[in-house]
This record gives C-alpha cells, structure tokens and sequence, in this order.
C-alpha cells in the first residue's frame, strides 16, 4: 500500500516534468531500501552467540529494528521474511554462499504448504524463480532438492549434504514446494487430506501467490514452472491459472517424464516393454490380438476380457517382477520388493497408482489397498525401488527440522504420504486443454522432456502427446548434444516446434537430474536462459 | 533432321532471350527468422537446385550470438514446388559449443553422380582451437539426409579456407567437364580467393587456383588489394569467371571479377579486372549464368548494406543492363541465387534468390524471392 503510494508520488512528479527529482527520490529509496534490507539481513545471520550479548547491545537491536520497521514500512517492504532464513543447515562442511529459506506458504481452508527457497548462486535478484514440483500424487519435492537438482545432495549415511556441481540453482532461484497439504512437512489445521486435481492446482497458486507476497523482491523476476512425474498434471493445471495473473511473471514450463494422458502412457507402456524386451512374442502376440484392431491398439480401457488379461501380464513384468520401474538399466536398491507388504508393523506400498487404472483388476486391488490401508495403524507410500531413508533420517533430525523452521507438532516427513494418494481425486486424465490453451498465448515456452529408459511415464507416451497437439514443427528431430570430460556427447534427441520442444535424455529414468546431471543441467540452462538446445 | 530437333529444342529458348528480361518478384518468403527456435541469429544463406529439380536452402544457425564465431548449427529447408511452400527447418550439423565453430560454405551439386556436397569450414578463427578444417558433407538422396563430415585437410592440406559463401559448380563444358569447382577466401592476413576442385565426384580434392591478396600473410591497410569472398560461375566458352568482394575497397568501390580458363587451376592476374558498375559495399555476392544471361545480385551501394539489386548482362558481363531491379530497398546482406536448368518454359522463367534482409539490420531474416524474368512486361 505504501510502496503504491510512493509509486504515485513518483508517477506525478514524472508527469510534472520533475522526472530526474523523481529517479533520485527512486534511486535514493532503494538504496536505503537494501542498505536497511542488508543490515537485518546481517543481523539475523549472527550465529547463535548473539544471545549473550550484553544487554544494552539487545536494546540498540531492539530500538534498530523498531527503527526499521517503521523505515521499512514507509518505503514499502521488499525483504524476504527473516525469520524463514536457513542460517545453518546440519550435514554441510560448509554453509553455502547462497541464502536459502524454508517456512510456509498458507493457503485457503487453514491448509500450510512447506517451501524450500534456494537463492540462485549467480544474480539472485534478476535470476529466474522456478517452482519446482514432484508427482506421486502426493509425493515431496524435497526429494527433488535432496536427490535430484538441489545445491545439496543427501548423502547413504543419511547425515552429510554434498555439493551439487550441477545444481540447477546455479542460474535460478529453486522454490521446492511440498504439496498438497499432508505430503512432507506440508499440513492442514483440519487433518483433512482428501484432495483432487483442481483444489491442488488452486492451492499451488495461491502458494505461489503467497510467496510473491512474502518475497516481493522477486515478483519482476521471470517465473518457470517445472515438474516431474505426477507434475506432469500439477505443472499445467497450475500454469492454468498463472497465465490468467498478470503480477506473475510466467515465461514457461517444463516438465520431466512427466504424466500427460493416462491414455497415451499406458498404450505406449505396452510397446517400450515389448521393445525393450520384457515381454516374449507369445504374449505380444496375443495382446495384438485381442487388444489391437487396424493397426491400433487400446491397453488402456479395452473391454475385451482376453486383452484385460494380458495386460495384465505385462502389468505383472513391468512393476511386479523386481524390475526397476523408474529406471529399466538400474539395479533396484534394497533388492526386489513387493507391491505391498507389512515391515514392523506397518503396512508398505509400493505403487502409486498411476497406471492401468481403467482395468478392473486395478480398481480391485486399489480397493483391497484402501481396505488394508484402514485396517493399518500406519500405512507407508514408498516409491518402488527408491531408498528414501537418507533422505528420511535426514529431515527428521530434530537439528535438520529446526533450521528449516518446523515445528514440532508436525509429522514425521516421509517420501510420499500414503493418505494424500490413496483419497486423491484424479480429475484430470490429460492435459491436453492446458497445453493447447498455453501455447495459444503464444508467449511461453513448454519444454517435455523424458529420459528415454523410464517406464513409470515412459518417453513414448509423451511423444504421444506432444505430437498429438499437432503444433507447427519448427526443426525436425534431430539428436541434441552437450559436453562432458570426454568430449561432446549426444543427450539425446528433440523435435522443436512452435513454442515447445520435446527431449529426450538418453540412458536415463525417471528422475533426470539425479541420473544424467551433466546432461540435465545442460537442458536445464538452455531452457532458462533461451538457448537453442 | 538431327539439327532441326536441336532448333525446335531451342526454339522457347530464344523466343524468351528475344523478350526483354523484365522482372518481377513473384514469391516472398522468410524462411529464417533470427531469435526463433531459441537461435540468436540466422546467416550466410545458400541456395541451390538439385539433382531432382528441387531447391534447397541452407544457413548458420548462430546458436549465442550474431558474430561469426561461436557454436551453430547448419539449417536446412528443401522446397519440391519450385519455392511455393518449404519442409520444415532440419538442423543437420551441431557444432556443440565451441568457441569457434562452423562456418558456411558452398554447395556443389554433382549432376552426373546425382550428390549435393557442402563444404564449410571449422575453427576457421583459430580462437581458442587449432587448426582450421576445410570439412564436406554429402547428400545422396537429394537433400533428405546428409552423410558423416569428412575433414578435408588431410587430402587439400591443413588451411584456413572460408568456402563461398555462395555455390560451388560442375563443370559442364570443357576443359575439365564434369570437374567440381569450390571457391573461397583465406584469413585475414593471408586472404585471396582459393580454389579446390574434385575429378571424381567429390571422393579426392586438390588444391587449384589461388589469388592472393598483396601483401600476402601481412596485415592489411585499407585499399589493399585483398580478393575475399567470392562465387564462381561457368561461362558458355567454359571458362570460370569469379566474382569477388573487393575487401579493402583497392581500386573502387566495386566488385573484383577474375577468370580462369583453365577450370579452376589459374587465375591468371591478365584476366582480372574490376567492374565499375557492380558498385558494392563488400559483401557476399551472387552470380550466376542462365540461358547466355549473367545475373548479379548485391546491395548496391557503396558504403551501405542496402538496395538488393539485380542486375543482368546479355554480354557475358561487359556491361549491364540498364534497367536493374530492386529487390529490396532496405537492410539486405549476403545472397546466394539458383535456378532450375530442366529447359522447360516453366523452369526458364524463374531465378531464385535468397538473401539476409531486414527493416532495420541485415540479420533479421533470411529472406527467399522467387522472381519471374518476364513477369513485368
């Protein structure tokens, strides 16, 4: 209100002719602006030791910040909210040079959505924002921070953070958001964790909404936003409303393995299994025949019994042999699991149902989930072949929750919450809508891309996809490269059209960053700053 | 009876060179645009028929930046309609993210083996690489994909040669029929225009003629005599006649135009002159022979990249016609021009030209006109 009512101070005295009055009054304000900004900023950065500072220190602080305060308010705040600074984050040698903060984001219905804001290592006050969202549903995108692109990777002993040489934070200011409320640190004052596509992406925006408030420095600054997985639904319905706000600077979108059409995964699904060798010819060709018709074939929701059957075999392959669904060519840590088992007491899944969810046999055993889920004190939603249990201990070190501010009335933070998942609403059965209305404005830039050897959204169903919204191609498929220590290597191949790209990261599954950083962080900074790929 | 069938053959052929060339443009396009598909900048355009009789253009993608050095890409677009729609931009080479990376380049086409070649050159800056390769890419499927590069330097030695810009050609007359011609200039120091020429269809090249600047391998001053970027084109007496950018302006204002009457292997400097009416700022040029009919385009100017004319001489270049036509008044660059030789009337209507053409510089787009010879009657 304030800032606004400077603006208009200096609008009419713009428009009196006293323009250059107007540009040092600015310029002046901003200064003492960051020179004020700068020295809370000092303050509060003092290690812990200030407590035994004499007294009198502790009153100067206290007549300072009430100084500031009312400076502060009569210029029209800009600071990041201290209080949700990290000053020193357990399991680092080292505290790194960037700021970081984690709070909340409090949204409608009481609902308060954790974020983990890592400033950029470059020019964090013109730097891009990137929201970064992880699937599941109901997954954090912590695990995104801890193992994919963060500045910090966790590290087996579940203790130590190593630096990330490919951190993408090192050309953007990283917004990790948990959401929905009930994944991760992210709560409800209410306890109620059913949910569906439109209250998350409702909720996702005015989080976003909320921390354009609480950082306002960063409201000019151009605004991506990113995802993985289930983020393939988060990412567009949210960029649904973004588009429609104009104080939000949105410049794109991208997506990792993302899920885009449950159609087009599934019946893509059938093919990369066949062709990568999982299913022998015997059930390849009786899922021709009672799934295909005319050169097309329906895995998705075929009717006919005989078909229901095989693909459910192929079903039984790709997510119940053991194989790693997130990565064909990687091992599965911690040795092959079931789809559901009781470890001391509680009850484990490991499927985030995501697939072949038109089959009657997958409604069955989603059902006996639910009535095994109730019938469990404590129920656990672990992605198939993932050790969360650094990731785990980690945020869960009583140290680890109170640098990053949370409280301890909240729950333990586990990878994926099992409540969120198994209530999800799943309204959305593609995105089609989202992308065409995206590209429409013809101003952002959508980027797809896969690692190719992924069979949770595997990298045909979203060449499907992107195909699919027939957009004028502008360079034909052609592999992409970047350079590592043995020189320059393909990455993998893309298709560039009117505003979109679809990539491929070859060799890798479905977490990009944490298995092919050198190429990811290449994509990654070709999509930020507008570089041809 | 023999020579009757020749005379009917050539029957459209002289009715059209006894109408007066009056052109009109028949067909704008752009074809790149700089800053779409991320890529700051598209240049150096070319464009050349094919063995099947379709047009194919090329260009540098500048993936950073608008300077001649830095990493691209070779874009390509292929129109099988005589220029009236275009495939879809294919990038067929990626130079990663070199600091000196490739550059355009001649296209030859080789009618006999039914090929397209193109020759460009990397590193040819030396800027943080060593040393510069002359390298060539082939098509044998009239532009559709495009072969593994091959580095030329182990067969013409190591040397900095800028190829074109512009075509290359096949010798279709004697001396040397059949022999393919690739012009192009040196570095700075050491400009002047090259040749390299093939007498089996692209597989061996030799090093041919070379018109050195003066002083050679020394730093230039201006009004040296430095020959640079040029285009070669076969006359009807078989002799090649280059036309080049007088670089450090020596003389004039105007374009260098050397001869070789030995398919490529002189240029004696006995036959060099400098045409006065080929006013240019120095720049790529395009030149070509149709039908007995020389064409030249250029920004006519002598100090401004401005004014893309088109210029033609019924005299094999004495002179030129005084009614040359303007192609574009505005910011316009480097060209490159083609036509289709099938001998139908159709075919024997139309140039087609490509050119870097802007409202305000010269690399906004890379612009592509189809122009009719006798539509302004």
């Amino acid at each position: 209100m304030v800032r606004k009512r400077y603006e208009i101070l200096l609008k009419s005295l713009n428009l009196l002719g006293l323009s250059t009055v107007a540009s040092s009054l600015f310029a002046k304000a901003t200064v003492v602006g960051h020179l004020l900004r700068l020295q809370l900023l000092r303050r509060t950065r003092r290690p812990g030791g200030t407590q035994e500072e004499p007294g009198g220190t502790q009153r100067n602080q206290m007549q300072w910040v009430v100084w500031c305060y009312f400076l502060s308010s009569l210029l029209g705040s800009e600071a990041a909210p201290a209080g949700d600074e990290v000053t020193f984050l357990p399991g680092l040698q080292k505290q790194p040079s960037f700021r970081h903060y984690s709070g909340y984001l409090s949204v409608a219905d009481g609902k308060h959505l954790h974020y983990w804001l890592v400033e950029s290592q470059n020019e964090p006050t013109s730097d891009p924002v990137v929201l970064w969202l992880n699937g599941g549903p109901g997954c954090s995108s912590l695990d995104g921070l801890l193992t994919e692109h963060g500045p910090f990777l966790i590290q087996d002993d579940g203790v130590t953070l190593q630096y990330n040489p490919y951190s993408w934070n090192k050309l953007a200011n990283m917004l990790y958001l948990e959401s929905p409320a009930g994944v991760g640190f992210s709560y409800s004052d209410d306890k109620n964790y059913v949910t569906n596509d439109t209250e998350v992406s409702m909720n996702n925006f005015l989080a976003l909404r909320e921390f354009f408030r609480l950082f306002p420095e960063f409201s000019n600054n151009e605004l991506f936003l990113t995802g993985e997985s289930y983020g393939g639904i988060y990412i567009p319905t949210l960029a649904e409303r973004v588009m429609e706000d104009a104080s939000l600077n949105l410049q794109g979108v991208a997506v990792g393995n993302g899920m885009s059409s449950y159609e087009m995964n599934d019946n893509s699904l059938v093919f990369f299994a066949y062709y990568h060798g999982l299913l022998g010819s015997g059930l390849w060709r009786r899922l021709q025949t009672f799934c295909c018709s005319d050169a097309t074939c329906n895995f998705y929701n075929n009717q006919d019994q005989n078909c229901s059957a095989s693909v459910s075999e192929v079903q039984e392959v790709v997510y119940g042999s053991g194989l790693n669904m997130y990565n064909l060519y990687s091992s599965c840590p911690g040795g092959v699991g079931h789809r559901v088992s009781v470890e001391r007491g509680d009850l484990v899944i490991r499927d985030l149902g995501n697939s072949f969810t038109n089959h009657q046999w997958t409604q069955l055993w989603n059902q006996k989930l639910r009535v095994l889920a109730s019938g469990h004190l404590s129920v656990r939603l672990d992605p198939p072949c993932t050790n969360s249990t650094p990731s785990s201990l980690y945020l869960n070190s009583p140290y680890v929750r109170a640098a990053l501010h949370i409280r301890p009335e909240v729950p333990a933070w586990v990878i994926c919450s099992a409540e969120v998942n198994l209530n999800y609403g799943r309204l959305c059965l593609d995105v089609r809508k989202q992308y065409l209305k995206l590209l429409s404005a013809l101003k952002y830039r959508v980027l797809v891309y896969n690692g190719d050897v992924d069979m949770a959204c595997n990298f045909m169903g979203d060449e499907w996809f992107v195909e699919s919204l027939q957009q004028q191609v502008l360079v034909q498929r052609r592999p992409w490269f970047y350079s590592d220590e043995d020189g320059l290597q393909v990455g993998g191949f893309i298709k560039e059209f009117n505003n979109m790209a679809f990539l491929t990261v070859k060799g890798s599954g479905h977490m990009v960053p944490s298995d092919k950083p050198v190429a990811a962080f290449a994509m990654f900074t070709r999509f930020i700053k507008r570089q041809p790929y | 009876m023999a020579a009757l069938f020749l005379l009917l053959l050539a029957a459209p052929l002289f009715s059209c060179a006894a109408v007066k060339i009056n052109p009109l443009v028949l067909d704008k396009q752009v074809l790149w645009e700089s800053g779409e598909e991320s890529v700051s900048t598209y240049r150096i355009p070319l464009l050349t028929f094919t063995p099947k009789g379709n047009l194919l253009a090329f260009a540098e993608a500048r993936k950073a930046s608008a300077g001649d050095y830095g990493s691209k890409f070779i874009a390509t677009r292929r129109s099988t309609d005589k220029g009236a729609t275009w495939s879809t931009s294919s990038f067929i080479r990626d130079d990663g993210s070199v600091l000196d990376g490739l550059n355009l380049g001649s296209v030859v086409v080789d009618e006999k083996a039914r090929t397209i070649i193109l020759i460009y050159t990397v590193c040819f800056h030396l800027y943080h690489c060593s040393p510069a390769s002359t390298m060539m890419v082939e098509s044998k499927d009239d532009g559709l994909s495009w072969g593994s590069p091959k580095n030329l330097s182990l067969q013409i030695g190591v040397m900095n040669f800028a190829p074109g810009p512009g075509t290359g050609l096949q010798k279709r007359r004697e001396p040397n029929k059949d022999r393919l011609v690739v012009c192009g200039h040196g570095t700075i120091e050491g400009d002047g225009v090259f040749c390299i020429l093939s007498d089996n269809h692209g597989k061996n090249w030799t090093k041919g003629a070379a018109l050195r600047s003066i002083p050679f391998n020394q730093p230039k001053k201006p009004q040296d005599f430095n020959p640079d970027e040029c285009q070669p084109v076969e006359m009807e007496d078989g002799s090649i006649v280059i036309n080049v950018r007088n670089q450090n302006n020596y003389h004039c204002r105007c374009r260098i135009v050397a001869r070789s009457h030995d398919a490529g292997m002189t240029l004696p400097i006995d036959d060099i002159h400098f045409d006065y009416e080929l006013v240019d700022p120095a720049v790529a040029a395009a030149a070509m022979m149709k039908d007995g009919v020389m064409f030249f385009v250029n920004p006519s100017s002598e100090h401004h990249r401005v004014n893309l004319t088109l210029r033609w001489s019924l005299n094999n270049g004495k002179s030129w016609e005084r009614n040359a036509f303007q192609i574009w008044h505005g910011p316009s660059g480097y060209s490159c021009m083609t036509s289709l030789d099938s001998n139908s009337v159709e075919d024997q209507k139309y140039i087609y030209v490509i050119y870097e053409k802007g409202q305000k510089d010269i690399d906004e787009t890379i612009s592509f006109a189809k122009i009719h010879l006798y539509g302004g009657l």
